[in-house]
């Protein structure tokens, strides 16, 4: 009896503890389900867990490129300055939050298949990696606000998800549909609120719209898509110009006696090189799992929308797509600069990460309707967004509040920042929590009965029944 | 045994929805091949013998450009296969 106790006891405290081997038991049952050779499923399984361990490797690299902006921003402002990108807090939020969060990413997906199976939103999520950081920004609120773990933590957690990757990508179909000239899917990402507000505001300016299609800007800045390059140029001359004010600490106090210049280009060059660890620990870690659940969901829900990352909607407006990242980014610095006049407590950074996906893909939103017009102005205003809800959101991010790095983009600082805030509220508890929880819960029902009246799934049969 | 990567701006989220479609393709007509995703940075020192991408990329993968396949859209799985089809005959690899 006592060895079937210790068998469970190992199973359950060393093995399942690590959320890498977690992450591989996801993808070897995935394997397995799409009936693999051993071979493929043998190499898929090592290559997920060797994944999730690169990812922790590079939080080491990451921290030397940001603390010693952390600790310079400190010095000179006497604010914490944050770094709004995705692949910077990872590494921290797995550290905490890896087995949870992993779980609680497997429980959404199978939600999100059985509500697109019996509900009127269709939709799958695809999107490897914005799925895994949701469900820990989720995991990582829901502890800091209602202190909820373990289990209440799952299940809880695995609601939030599940309504996340179905109801997110039914937002921007009516959107995505009129970029791509009426495709079969949706776009599923964490600019997606941004993208729905710059469609909307693009109508705005319905009359006589000029396409941003027609204008020709310089095809040098699609260089910006190469994230490690453009992180590191754009984190170079914020090190540089705080150089020029905090001289003497730096030498004393953080480079060890190194020439500041010198020090704030290797630190860019170390950040950029953190990144570029956690990115291809993210590619290895999801290569496997994601195909599997494209597999799955295909088997389980015929005809269902898929929800892909924001580059598929790149090639139809490729200027747009220049306008909108330019825009946002310089809403971005604009309100940077204001937090820092203000002294906020929190300043977030320019997001350069942020800018060009979420920012590039509002554009290519805003001017499907409003044309040039629309694919400026609505990614400005939610790079403005942005900086104010992120920085509103770093209390309740609990352990990752102090890093100098969080989740950065425009859904972390709008619905992420509005349920931090209703979480909160429930946590505290008292009438107004139960008040709360309950207008969250009628408010979730009456959008699945208004399912009934969505109709965009069904524009492609009436036509054709016409 | 062939090998492709498929290549968008990061290399997570869309070459990962192409690597499914090149798969798919690839078993269809019964091609032995094994498909990585990668990023524009990524890409640099890997070995393959081809690239599946979409046009924008061009200028980024110049230096691979006897290696390229171009598709419209990275989630167009019938036009994937088709491109591929064409380009294995190209090579030889099929009658």
């Amino acid at each position: 009896m006592q060895v079937i106790l210790d068998i469970f006891n190992f199973i359950g405290e060393q093995i399942l503890s690590q959320y890498s081997i977690i992450l591989g038991l996801v993808a070897l049952v995935g394997l397995l389900l799409q009936k693999k050779p051993a071979t493929t499923i043998i190499s898929g399984v090592i290559k997920t867990v060797v994944g999730v361990i690169i990812i922790g490797a590079g939080a080491g690299v990451l921290v030397g490129g940001i603390d010693p902006l952390t600790k310079i921003i400190n010095h000179v402002l006497g604010v914490q300055g944050v770094l709004p990108t995705n692949e910077a807090a990872l590494p921290f939020a797995l550290e905490k939050f890896g087995q949870i969060g992993s779980l609680v990413m497997v429980g959404g997906f199978i939600l999100n298949v059985i509500l697109a199976r019996i509900t009127r939103y269709k939709f799958i999520y695809l999107t490897g990696h914005i799925m895994l950081y949701v469900s820990l920004f989720v995991v990582i609120v829901l502890n800091a606000t209602m202190g909820l773990e373990g289990w209440a933590l799952w299940a809880v957690g695995t609601v939030v998800m599940g309504l996340y990757f179905t109801l997110m990508p039914a937002l921007n179909y009516p959107g995505t549909k009129d970029v791509t000239g009426g495709e079969r899917f949706s776009v599923g990402h964490t600019g997606d609120f941004s993208y729905w507000f710059s469609y909307e505001v693009g109508k705005l300016f319905k009359k006589g719209a000029r396409s941003a299609e027609e204008f020709k800007l310089p095809k040098s800045l699609s260089f910006f898509r190469d994230t490690t390059s453009s992180l590191a140029l754009t984190l170079l001359p914020i090190f540089l110009i705080l150089t020029f004010f905090s001289w003497n600490y730096i030498v004393t106090e953080v480079s060890g006696g190194q020439n500041p210049i010198m020090f704030a280009i290797m630190s860019s060059l170390t950040f950029a090189a953190g990144m570029a660890i956690v990115l291809a620990g993210v590619r290895m870690m999801l290569g496997e799992i994601i195909p599997a659940f494209a597999g799955i969901s295909e088997k389980l829900v015929p005809g269902a929308v898929p929800a892909f990352d924001c580059p598929v909607v790149f090639p139809y407006a490729p200027t747009a797509l220049l306008f909108g990242f330019i825009s946002m980014f310089i809403g971005m610095v604009i309100a940077t600069i204001l937090q820092v006049i203000f002294k906020v407590p929190y300043v977030i950074l320019p997001g350069i990460v942020p800018a060009f996906f979420a920012g590039g893909t509002s554009g290519i939103f805003g001017n499907a309707k409003g044309g040039w017009k629309g694919a400026i102005v609505g990614p400005f205003i939610m790079g403005i967004v942005m900086q104010v809800g992120t920085s509103l959101l770093i209390p309740f991010t609990g352990e990752l509040y102090d890093k100098g790095a969080t989740f950065g983009d425009p859904f972390y600082a709008t619905v992420g920042l509005a349920f931090a805030k209703v979480s909160d509220l429930i946590g505290k508890g008292g009438i107004l929590g139960w008040i709360v929880l309950a207008a969250v819960i009628l408010l979730t029902v009456f959008v699945f009965i208004m399912g009934k009246n969505y109709r965009h799934l069904d524009e492609p049969a009436a036509e054709t029944a016409k | 045994m062939i090998k492709i990567f498929t290549v968008c701006p990061q290399g997570l989220g869309s070459s990962l929805i192409a690597k499914i479609n090149v798969q798919k393709a690839l078993e269809k007509m019964g091609i032995e091949g094994e498909v990585e995703t990668a990023g524009v940075t990524s890409i640099t020192g890997q070995k393959f013998d081809l690239i599946v991408t979409v046009p924008e990329m061009q200028d980024s993968l110049e230096r691979y450009k006897d290696k390229l396949v171009f598709v419209t859209n990275f989630f167009k799985r019938d036009e994937i296969a088709d491109t591929l089809e064409k380009k294995f005959r190209e090579m030889g690899l099929i009658e």
